[in-house]
């Protein structure tokens, strides 16, 4: 087995409840997720006010990120290094408008038949606006915004916006730590927050029904792994993205075997991942159908790009409580990205 | 083991001053500007805000929408990009299906809602149902919505059949230099072989042509001469004006260049980016965020400040960006800034956005395998803060050993990618 790239120093998770009922049914397994009180911060999911353009510019999966990295960064300590070498790594998904910021401009835009009229939004309903709406659209800002409030100011970078986005943050702030590109990296993601474009999309992208989705943020801080890790300790070791289309084993298996070569082969004691056929085939097929499976979406709901943080952050919440040895970390989007993390829980 | 090298054997185009590499390299040398009035069909006849616009040419974008259309659908975003991805991989000579973990890395933009569907569904309060009527499964333009972000690279993949990483990165105008910057550092640490990346954007829609007028980021035009409504580094300069457009290119490990015989364009020498963690919409005014990400992309691939001939800088034309970038490549340069050129392609290009640092990493490799640097377009009148060779009016034929492109983002992401000559001992590659 190889030495780890980084490891977990700490680690937070946001649930909204609200709208989301597949948080309701949590899995005995994964209830010290929600347990984890001291790693879930406080998110004002209020409208920020005119007055108050950072609150704006974050938007509402910037604030739960913000809160999630906000916390890590403390629970960690980076706060104590020299900013420039804190790296920020962020998966988003999506950002659709908020109806409720669009529709003023809409209204005034409208023909004397209701219709929109692209004359009038041009002529000045797009004034109906707030000024820094478009700032809100953008992916980078909200994670620009958490920089300023945490004065990060290192390695950094934005993936939007599926499942894979969130392995790949994890990996590239890996990699900054290893080759010493930074002694400390926060890596972040937001979940797919439920409502109406959400689900909208979802259904357009084909996403099954029987995989509802679940809204969150979540939030790790990787560092130099000490030695000896200590018991429970969850280190990355090596991982890796991939591309399919629809239910392709053979895609999975390309995943599996590079992550697991990258890593020395270790075999998984756990595999991590959601319940689809076309995966079952691939584990089958590389001779790892016995390992024991959890399956983190079938009690919280898919996570899209916080897919991946949230597997890391309940191993981190519960040291000692999970098998030592090597877990697979397996994601997939709906346009086809997968994602395999290889993690070790000391 | 040494990290491998990383080598440029592909380019790809597509921006308002055409799509065929060479052709716009010239042309920016030559000084050409593609700036005018908009004109766009469906746009243009409702009197936009927003007066200034460097667009594709009309055959160019017929073009795409005939060949990629029926994948790509109308997102422009996605056509260009597609488009000059796989420029970038037949100039290569690649084979998608001799490299199945080929990584697509493409910097993207958000992408833009359709007003008039979104209002379909608005009446006194947001109608649910009223939206959910119509919408077609797998045809993710019936939402009105923005595609997502990854759109322009996983068609890209699933076009070529790769089976490798495909990921957006979602940085704004740092995009394109951080999604090289990625699959640079992929090919490096040995996780692929080979990719293709950059990216794409285009923001000519209801929704961008408001966006930067409502951020007050616009130029102002002259009716009578809206292509000299961007300046960067003049006195006059008063704003962006927005461009749209994708440049990519194919990276490869040295060793995988080698064995399949490509020819090699230049090669990739040092990726460096930072935060400036100082406001959303300004840079440090010192360029401290920009220098610090100058300085790591020099240390990356131990390359000295006297290494370096030309920087394509970030040059927005806006009050705040330019002489704090120039402040930056004097604080990463030092006394050899003077002897920099430093020009700008948005007085000609506008600013491609997600696409911008795509299209200048092209003109980079262009530099220096050309030996000549295009000059600063409208710079008639230098600012007195920005003091160093911006060479305005035409390009100038010079030695170019290595270049820098920059690209700084609205929320302070700084990216900056080192490309040189390729010689045989690795002059470029001193790690």
């Amino acid at each position: 087995m190889t030495e780890p790239l980084a490891t977990v120093l700490a680690s937070a998770f946001h649930a909204n409840g609200e709208g989301a009922p597949a948080w309701r049914d949590v899995p005995a397994d994964w209830g010290p997720l929600l347990a984890a009180r001291g790693r879930t911060p406080d998110v004002d999911d209020e409208p920020p006010g005119e007055d108050d353009p950072a609150l704006r510019v974050l938007g509402p999966h910037g604030r739960q990120l913000g809160a999630v990295l906000g916390a890590v960064h403390e629970a960690g300590g980076a706060a104590t290094l020299d900013r420039d070498a804190v790296g920020l790594f962020v998966a988003t998904d999506v950002v659709d408008p908020e109806p409720d910021d669009i529709l003023p401009a809409l209204r005034a835009s409208a023909d004397k038949e209701g219709g929109f009229d692209l004359t009038r939004f041009f002529a000045g309903g797009f004034r109906s606006l707030h000024p820094l709406w478009p700032l809100a659209q953008l992916n980078n800002v909200a994670v620009g915004q958490v920089a300023i409030d945490l004065a990060v100011r290192g390695e950094n970078a934005v993936f939007g916006s599926e499942a894979d986005a969130g392995v790949r943050a994890l990996l590239e702030a890996a990699w900054s730590v290893q080759e010493g590109h930074a002694r400390a990296a926060l890596v972040g993601a937001t979940a797919p927050r439920a409502g109406a474009f959400a689900e909208a999309r979802a259904y357009v992208e084909g996403w099954p029904a029987d995989r509802p989705l679940g809204q969150g943020a979540c939030a790790v801080l990787l560092g130099t792994s000490p030695a000896p890790r200590p018991r429970g300790a969850v280190s990355i070791l090596a991982g890796t993205t991939g591309h399919g289309t629809g239910d392709d084993a053979t895609a999975w298996e390309d995943v599996i075997e590079h992550a697991l070569s990258s890593a020395g082969g270790p075999t998984p004691v756990v595999v991590h991942a959601p319940g689809e056929p076309a995966l079952t085939e691939a584990l089958g097929a590389l001779g790892m159908a016995s390992i024991e499976r959890r399956d983190l979406e079938a009690g919280v709901g898919h996570l899209g790009p916080a897919s991946a943080l949230a597997v890391l952050a309940v191993l981190d919440a519960r040291p000692g409580n999970e098998p030592a040895g090597a877990h697979l970390l397996l994601v997939r989007g709906p346009n086809g990205g997968r994602g395999a993390l290889v993690l070790e829980v000391a | 083991m040494s990290p491998r090298r990383v080598v440029v054997t592909g380019l790809g185009l597509v921006t308002p001053l055409g799509d065929d590499v060479d052709v716009v390299f010239d042309r920016l040398v030559a000084g050409d500007v593609a700036v005018r009035a908009p004109r766009r069909p469906g746009l243009a006849e409702h009197a936009p805000p927003t007066h200034a616009l460097a667009e594709l040419p009309d055959d160019l974008l017929e073009r795409l929408h005939r060949e990629l259309g029926a994948d790509a659908g109308h997102d422009v975003r996605t056509l260009a990009g597609v488009a000059a991805a796989e420029q970038a991989l037949r100039h290569a000579q690649l084979d998608p299906a001799s490299a199945p973990r080929l990584g697509v890395v493409l910097g993207s933009g958000p992408g833009h809602f359709d007003p008039a569907r979104l209002a379909a569904a608005a009446n006194a309060t947001f109608d649910v149902a009223r939206y959910a009527e119509g919408l077609a499964p797998g045809q993710p333009e019936s939402l009105g919505l923005p595609r997502r972000a990854e759109a322009p690279a996983s068609l890209v993949a699933r076009r070529a059949g790769t089976r490798g990483p495909v990921h957006a990165v979602t940085t704004a105008c740092a995009a394109s230099n951080q999604a090289l910057g990625i699959a640079y550092r992929m090919i490096r640490r040995g996780e692929i072989d080979v990719a293709v990346a950059g990216g794409s954007d285009s923001m000519v829609n209801p929704q961008g042509l408001v966006f930067f007028v409502l951020l007050g980021a616009s130029a102002h035009v002259d009716p009578s001469d809206p292509a000299s409504a961007c300046r960067p580094f003049d006195r006059k300069r008063s704003g962006l004006v927005m461009g749209e457009g994708a440049g990519c290119a194919v990276l490869e490990s040295l060793e995988h260049a080698r064995a399949r015989g490509a020819t090699i364009l230049a090669e990739v020498t040092g990726y460096g980016t930072t935060l400036d963690a100082w406001r959303i919409t300004a840079p440090e005014p010192e360029g401290k965020g920009a220098a610090h990400a100058m300085r790591a992309a020099l240390a990356d691939g131990g390359l000295e400040p006297g290494d370096v001939d030309f920087v394509n800088a970030h040059g927005t034309g806006t009050k705040r960006n330019d002489p704090a970038e120039v402040h930056a490549v004097k604080g990463a340069f030092g006394e050899h800034a003077s002897r920099l050129a430093v020009t700008s392609s948005k007085g000609a290009l506008g600013h491609l956005l997600s696409g911008a640092a795509g299209v200048a990493f092209v003109a980079c490799v262009s530099a220096v395998q050309r030996q000549a640097v295009p000059p600063t377009a409208n710079l008639a009148d230098p600012d007195r803060h920005c003091d160093l060779d911006h060479v305005p009016g035409t390009g100038r034929a010079m030695p170019v050993r290595a270049a820098m492109n920059d690209a700084f983002a609205f929320g302070g992401q700084n990216a900056c990618l080192l490309v040189s000559r390729f010689e045989e001992a690795g002059r470029g590659s001193k790690r």
